[in-house]
């Protein structure tokens, strides 16, 4: 068994672990807390020491990712993966244990003793606490009691609160109104996620008392006086008295959980009972010393057997209290393996070429020393060598060199140099990992960018007497590689870079810092020619290599002509094809990486040599010279060797609408890489929607022809570039889809625009037609173009809107026309289903419809008026009629014409006396003869008219009723009753229609009116048109003429025929 | 009574002009000069409408005077100008107050040789003056045309005594049942022909506006 210093020496050691322990592995996913403790087996804590691991979820280890899992130990310690427990604070409740409900204030309140605040005036055994331990305010010396911030102000509306009332064993009050228990008043509070702790300004009242039975440093139950307060040390055996459970006995199974805690687990007694039990919140907890170590705030909810104790040191220096004399300062460290604790960070090293190895300085104020100390760099892995010594320790150095050789197998800081500062009996150690980087095949972009197959053109011939290669021109600068990458490893892997996150590169910065990393590639070039019939000579035109500068992503991945890698592009390198034949340019490269070390750049990794020959192509026909016509090649690279690579970009226009039917076109915008890669044509696949034929699968543009009805499609297009078998992560070749939504929508034209078309600009439209999802839907058709207004909804008038709820059909009436039959002055009839929120719409073009009011006259109306004794025959406009329609506008209906009738009468008759002639074969005779013929002749102008035929009466009145329909037509006429007509109109009403609308302007005064005053325009009209008629030889004669002179003609022949008298003049 | 402009009980404005000219005055040729002739001579007549705003039924139900006044250098004869007036009512409420059904216009009515012919109208002539006093104008109340002197104004003053006696939504229905025209609101409006008396073509077409008046 280890004795409590060596338990002490091994804690304080691990404790210096700790930060870098929960800096290296503490960031695994589901890793929650990292302390250290004790080592638990079969649920029972040992004394042995292990990182405790707390996590979400213990999962089966084939469960983890290699990388995630947690080392079976660390620095050589065991760890120990835990599950999470919730944490309970241990403020009484309405239950459980009441070991001490006694007062103690008339013979000296003491620690380990009930307590409730003021907010708990009942009998109920809720709010109680423990009273820790009495102390001293070292502001004052003034005598305060030690308790949680959850205990004194559990109630309150604050943990923090100040002045809350604290009573022993409670605060009450009589029916008198006058206080008990009362022991004093907050005075401190402190509540964070580290500390939970306060303390009580004791009542003077009490203070003889506890003089007198000296009970300042007395936890009740514990046995002698406490002598102070101390450090925890793990594996110890503590006590702790407290109201619920009263005296029990515990063991430290983690010193470091959390910032500032502790963890106890109960030892001794009934194996089912908790070390502590709600009530005992505030009890401190007092190691085998009668030392006060930590003060009790929480316990696992579960089942109250982890007890959470914070480090009495912090909650001191917090509270500003010395306990039983001992000031926190004289508190050793660590109490928590809080923040601070040993460095450990990543140096380069671990070449043979010890001069590719940077060494770190060291001076003795990194370590807290001032002057001279001694140094040892021989703990940990092995490698290190101060360079002042050339050995692995050093003594009475102010600073030291260090230079690592060795790589660290493991990122584990157990492989870690430990660099160790010693003086005067403090030793203090930094830890470094050591890294390397290794390079891998160099990977050139000949697969990548068909800029690697350029060839120079040959000219001056087609053999090697002949030809040479034409680089490029004076001033020109051709690019001849696009990209060459080297790929490094690191190892060790997945390194922490001074405990703060994952090693990371930097490109561009703007001053060098310490522990930056460059990229740096070098070149020269060299080229190759021979003279006529002579042998290959070559000779260098850089003797040295050159560098490009700092490395950037332009320069390696994506140079440009703007942002140029010089060392990619041959700019006049000045051959002469004339005199220099069979040339050749070769580039020679070497890639590394340097490493700040505060100092300067230090190179730490060895030269990555490759090169590329260019060669030339023949230009023309005939034989190609030896070497001539061969693609570049490059003596690296080309290989297998995956690369890092961007994924290639599409842009498409992602919203087609078109109509049933219509030719549908899906469009690429536009492609890039962020390498600059080659890229393949664009792929489409349809991924919703009812199947559809496109063109084709490829292409920046496809069509297809939407089916007939109105679906929503989905397609997506994707693009490659060229690094599919090279890409190092998988599928980084393609592109992300790029989606585009075709909305098939049904899209009409309907009338409307013109009021009168009172029917045929309303359409009703169907919830289940929009595919939507069953039921009410709500409607919209203000989104689109303004020409529609809802007035119906489930077939009932609603006053007109642009938006409906919940309704299965609605009613539109297009009252306006489009603008244009664009998509964009269509009106869109959207629908929204508010069960799943799904919207569908329609659209619509108003065409307007041109409308003329119908007009006509129609004889048989009655006759107003009766023929008077001397008249023949009259024709009379009697009335106008007219059909109309309604139409919503605004809150009314309005009145449209639709058309419009004059009505006439027509009488014509034979005055009494007169007799109608028949003619031959009829009445006509050998005595009358005569006589027929005059009265017709004259017309029946004359005395004593005997005969006359009445179809010439009718003739006569026909000529009058053929002047109605164009005084009908006259704008005095139609052009007044029409606006007469459509001014009318009625005010909507709930459950009104058309045909009640209709009915209701029918009955209207204006419309009767309007009827009346149109019939008194047209008989005005009227008598200006028949003016004339009745002039001799005026059309009405002429009527009349045209029915009785055949009768004339017919009796004078029957006359001459039968030989009767002659009748002149008319039949002589 | 003459007066100018309108005051609150009393109307008096010219007769607006509608209707298109007939195609003869816009035509060519010998009927082309006879009707510019005409349309010439009609050109010199203006008409107006004198009505009292507030007027006793009691006095013999509504009066309107149509005045027409050639302001020409020649004598015109042309048709009655009674025979082609058109009174329409309204009352209160916008209804139309049909007058009786009078005889029908002279224009339409087909007779032969000299028979007299019946000339009845839905309203009542009162009295017929001129500025030249001239005697017994009213006698010619009936005649087939009237001769308008030069300079020479003449008032045509007619009442409404009695209105068709219908069911005020029955418009198409006219009735020969009258009663007497009531007190109340309404609003009047005069149509008028103004006629060449030979046969001619030339015509001119007139409205009054919508003169509100009240019978007490």
């Amino acid at each position: 068994m280890k004795t409590r210093s060596q338990i002490v020496a091994e804690q304080r050691l691990l404790l210096s672990f700790l930060p870098h322990v929960r800096a290296q592995f503490g960031t695994i996913p589901g890793v929650e807390i990292v302390g250290l403790g004790a080592k638990e087996k079969r649920g029972k804590i040992c004394e042995e020491w292990a990182f405790r691991f707390y996590v979400r979820d213990k999962l089966p280890l084939r469960q983890i990712p290699e990388n995630q899992r947690i080392p079976d130990r660390i620095f050589g310690i065991q760890t120990d993966v835990i599950a999470h427990f919730e944490k309970a604070s241990l403020v009484c409740e309405s239950t459980v244990l009441s070991i001490d409900t006694k007062g103690y204030r008339d013979n000296g309140i003491r620690g380990g003793i009930s307590i409730r605040n003021e907010h708990f005036n009942n009998d109920q055994p809720s709010g109680y606490g423990t009273l820790g331990i009495l102390a001293r305010r070292k502001s004052d010396n003034a005598l305060v009691g030690l308790t949680c911030s959850h205990v004194v102000n559990a109630a309150s509306e604050s943990p923090t609160t100040l002045s809350t009332k604290i009573g022993q064993p409670k605060y009450w009050m009589s029916c008198c109104c006058c206080p008990h228990g009362y022991i004093g008043d907050v005075a401190k509070a402190t509540s964070t996620n580290d500390l939970d702790c306060a303390i009580i300004d004791i009542h003077d009242d009490l203070l003889d008392e506890i003089t007198s039975n000296n009970t300042e440093n007395v936890v009740e139950g514990i046995v002698g006086s406490i002598s102070g307060a101390a450090a925890i040390v793990c594996f110890e055996t503590l006590s702790k008295r407290g109201r619920a459970t009263g005296l029990t006995t515990g063991k430290v199974s983690e010193v470091a959980y959390g910032t500032n805690q502790m963890l106890i687990e109960k030892t001794g007694g009934n194996p089912g009972d908790p070390f502590a039990c709600h009530g005992d919140s505030g009890s401190v907890i007092v190691n085998s010393g009668n030392q006060v170590v930590g003060l009790l705030v929480a316990a696992s909810r579960a089942d109250l057997k982890k007890v959470i104790a914070t480090h009495i040191k912090p909650v001191m220096l917090d509270l500003g209290i010395t306990i039983a004399g001992t000031d926190a300062a004289t508190i050793g460290e660590p109490v928590g393996g809080g923040a601070t604790g040993c460095e450990l960070s990543a140096w380069p090293g671990g070449h043979a070429d010890t001069a590719l190895n940077p060494v770190e300085i060291f001076d003795s104020t990194d370590f807290e020393m001032t002057g001279p100390v001694n140094w040892d760099v021989s703990g940990g892995r092995p490698g290190a060598v101060i360079v002042e010594t050339g050995t692995q320790t050093a003594a009475g150095l102010e600073s030291i060199s260090v230079r690592y050789d060795t790589v660290s197998p493991s990122k584990n800081p157990t492989d870690a140099v430990w660099i160790k500062a010693a003086k005067d009996g403090k030793e203090i150690t930094k830890f470094r990992t050591i890294f390397q980087f290794v390079a891998r095949t160099v990977n050139t972009s000949s697969l990548l960018d068909s800029s690697n197959n350029l060839r120079f053109a040959a000219t001056g011939g087609t053999d090697n007497t002949q030809c040479g290669v034409a680089v490029p021109g004076t001033n020109g600068a051709t690019w001849f590689l696009a990209k060459a990458e080297t790929v490094y490893d690191i190892g060790p892997q997945d390194l922490a870079w001074n405990g703060i996150g994952s090693i990371s590169f930097v490109t561009g910065a703007a001053l060098p810092i310490e522990g930056n990393i460059v990229a740096r590639r070098e070149t020269k070039f060299t080229r190759g020619d021979q003279a006529t019939g002579a042998a290959n000579r070559t000779h260098t035109d850089q003797a040295t290599f050159i560098s490009a500068g700092d490395s950037s992503a332009d320069d390696f991945q994506a140079p440009t002509d703007a942002a140029p890698n010089e060392l990619f592009r041959i700019a006049n390198e000045g051959f002469d094809p004339t005199n220099l034949l069979q040339g050749y340019l070769r580039a020679d490269y070497r890639d590394y990486l340097e490493f700040h070390n505060g100092a300067a750049w230090i190179r730490i990794t060895p030269y990555q040599e490759w090169h590329a020959n260019l060669t030339a192509t023949l230009n023309g026909a005939g034989t190609a010279p030896p070497g001539v016509g061969s693609p570049n090649t490059i003596d690296v690279g080309a290989s297998t060797e995956k690369v890092p690579n961007e994924k290639p970009t599409i842009v498409v226009t992602d919203f087609v609408e078109v109509k049933p039917g219509e030719q549908a076109t899906l469009s690429v915008t536009s492609t890039a890489d962020p390498d600059n890669d080659v890229r393949s044509v664009v792929t489409w696949v349809q991924t919703a929607g009812p199947a559809v034929a496109l063109s084709s699968t490829t292409g920046n543009s496809v069509t297809f022809n939407a089916p007939a009805n109105d679906p929503q499609l989905v397609f997506s297009a994707t693009i490659k570039d060229s690094t599919e078998t090279l890409s190092r992560t998988a599928g980084n070749f393609m592109s992300d889809p790029a989606v585009v939504t075709v909305n098939v929508i049904e899209w009409l034209n309907r009338n409307g625009g013109n009021a009168r078309l009172c029917v045929n600009n309303q359409e009703v439209f169907n919830a289940a037609d929009f595919g939507i999802g069953a039921g009410a839907l709500n409607w919209d058709v203000t989104t689109g173009g303004a020409q529609a207004v809802i007035i119906e909804a489930d077939g009932a008038s609603v006053a007109p809107t642009g938006t409906v709820a919940g309704a299965l059909t609605i009613t539109v009436n297009y009252n306006n026309v489009s603008a244009d039959a664009t998509r964009a002055n269509s009106v869109k009839i959207q629908a929204t289903n508010p069960a799943n929120g799904k919207v569908w719409y329609r659209r619509r073009t108003v065409l307007a419809i041109a409308h003329a009011v119908v007009t006509s006259v129609a004889p048989g109306a009655a006759p107003s008026n009766a023929l008077g004794a001397t008249t023949w025959g009259l024709t009379f406009p009697e009335n106008v009629t007219v059909t109309i329609c309604a139409y919503r506008a605004g809150g009314n209906w309005q009145a449209a014409l639709l058309t419009a009738r004059g009505n006439y009468s027509l009488q014509s008759r034979l005055l009494a006396g007169v007799t109608e002639v028949t003619g031959p074969g009829g009445n006509t005779n050998i005595g009358n003869f005569c006589d027929q013929m005059n009265h017709l002749n004259a017309l029946g102008n004359i005395n004593n008219v005997a005969w006359y035929m009445v179809s010439a009466v009718t003739a006569h009145e026909n000529v009058h009723a053929s002047r109605f329909l164009p005084a009908f037509n006259d704008a005095t006429v139609i052009g007044v009753l029409t606006p007469a007509i459509e001014a009318l109109t009625v005010p909507h009403v709930a459950g009104m229609t058309q045909a009640t609308a209709i009915a209701a302007i029918q009955a209207s005064p204006g419309f009767a009116a309007a009827l009346t005053a149109a019939q008194a325009n047209w008989l005005a009209r009227i008598l200006i048109l028949v003016t004339g008629d009745h002039a001799g030889g005026g059309p009405a004669d002429v009527a009349e003429h045209a029915i009785v002179d055949p009768m004339v003609t017919a009796i004078c022949a029957h006359r001459n025929a039968n030989g009767w008298p002659a009748c002149p003049p008319l039949c002589p | 009574m003459f007066m100018n402009g309108q005051d609150k009980t009393y109307f008096e404005s010219d007769l607006r002009e509608i209707g298109d000219r007939p195609a003869a005055v816009t035509g060519s040729g010998d009927s082309h000069r006879s009707a510019v002739g005409d349309m010439q001579a009609l050109a010199s007549i203006r008409l107006r409408i004198k009505v009292e705003k507030k007027q006793p039924v009691s006095e013999g139900g509504l009066t309107l005077t149509i005045v027409l006044v050639n302001e020409g250098q020649a004598d015109i004869t042309a048709s009655n100008p009674l025979d082609s007036l058109q009174i329409l009512l309204k009352d209160e409420e916008g209804w139309p107050v049909k007058m009786p059904t009078g005889g029908p216009p002279r224009a339409l009515i087909n007779t032969r040789g000299d028979a007299p012919v019946d000339i009845v109208r839905s309203f009542k002539v009162e009295a017929i003056e001129s500025s030249r006093n001239e005697p017994s104008l009213l006698e010619r109340v009936m005649d087939e045309k009237f001769l308008f002197r030069q300079g020479t104004t003449y008032e045509f003053r007619v009442g409404v005594p009695i209105v068709q006696d219908s069911d005020k939504r029955s418009i198409t229905i006219a009735t020969t049942k009258t009663k007497q025209i009531e007190k109340g609101k309404y609003k009047l409006k005069a149509l008028f022909q103004l006629l060449r008396a030979n046969d001619s073509p030339v015509n001119r077409q007139f409205e009054s506006e919508e003169i509100d008046i009240e019978l007490i």
